[in-house]
């Protein structure tokens, strides 16, 4: 229960993270050139860009719980 | 290397990883030059590119100990093989999420049955066969061996994937790194696509070596168990 807890959590903090980061992008990307400031016009890239980031932190951070667990399960067996 | 050693090998290489995605991440937000056609979702092609060529490692690495363990019947290579095909799941499912949250701002469309998707969410379905046939058999070993052979057609695929852009009329572009007269990105760009599949196939590494060691301790519990019963 503590570990999950603790996992959750480092997921939360790393999701904040990914969103400061996205953040700092999109306000740096007013100080671009004119042409390069057509592409960001719209703030919706940004959301998928943010997504996609998280995606994988979330697929990753998901494996390894699915495995701790299963590995505990497996180890309690082992002890019985 | 002991079961327990190459746990603490694979959870290493996994912080070794996470912090190196860390990185990635922030190159990506701060230090890369912004396409100047496809603006900030041009972005996500430094995790969707690695993560592809992640999950085709993986698929080839199942594919190559599944046709060894058919050889040489090694309990070893078996549990090789269905580590290597849950990392190209996990790699392939990041592939094909983050694919579409690209396509919806460059194509604008999340999904077109065009010859790279399709086949590319082809091999998904295939891997995800591989581990409903280990399952679906009452004799455990012939379970692994249909599984081996799911495991040999499905990355057979991988090499229709790469070049079905080449043969066919593709919304994916044509190959950028992977082509005979050499890379055509800029240096910058190419450079964090470079230390972005590096991160994640280290990823890939330390996840695979903790899935190992869970393959290990289970069969560890399956043979007691038999002895369990012989007894």
């Amino acid at each position: 229960m503590k570990s999950t807890i603790q996992s959750a959590l480092s997921v939360f903090v790393l999701i904040l993270a990914a969103g400061a980061l996205g953040a700092l992008g999109a306000q740096e990307m007013t100080n671009l050139p004119q042409g390069t400031r057509i592409a960001a016009q719209s703030l919706k890239p940004y959301w998928h860009v943010f997504i996609a980031y998280s995606v994988v932190i979330l697929a990753v951070l998901g494996w390894v719980i699915s495995m701790s667990r299963r590995l505990a399960r497996l180890e309690a067996q082992l002890s019985d | 290397m002991s079961g327990n050693g190459l746990r603490k090998g694979g959870v290493a290489l996994t912080v070794l990883g996470l912090i190196g995605l860390l990185a990635v991440y922030w190159l990506a937000f701060f230090w890369v030059s912004t396409e100047i056609r496809q603006g900030v979702a041009q972005r996500i092609f430094y995790v969707h590119v690695p993560a592809a060529w992640t999950a085709f490692l993986a698929f080839g690495i199942a594919a190559l100990t599944s046709a060894m363990y058919l050889w040489l019947r090694d309990e070893r290579l078996d549990r090789a093989a269905v580590s290597a095909a849950e990392g190209g799941m996990v790699f392939g499912t990041i592939m094909l999420i983050t694919g579409p949250l690209w396509g919806k701002i460059a194509w604008g469309t999340y999904w077109n049955w065009e010859p790279r998707l399709t086949l590319t969410l082809l091999l998904w379905f295939i891997f995800l066969g591989y581990f409903m046939v280990r399952s679906a058999t009452d004799n455990p070993e012939k379970g692994k061996r249909f599984a081996a052979v799911v495991a040999i057609v499905g990355a057979l695929d991988i090499p229709f994937i790469h070049l079905s852009v080449v043969w066919f009329r593709s919304l994916h572009p044509e190959p950028v790194v992977l082509k005979p007269e050499g890379p055509s990105l800029p240096g910058d760009m190419l450079i964090l696509l470079l230390a972005s599949v590096a991160v994640f196939q280290i990823l890939f590494f330390g996840l695979f070596l903790f899935r190992y060691s869970i393959e290990n301790v289970r069969g560890e519990v399956e043979s007691r168990a038999r002895e369990a019963t012989v007894a």
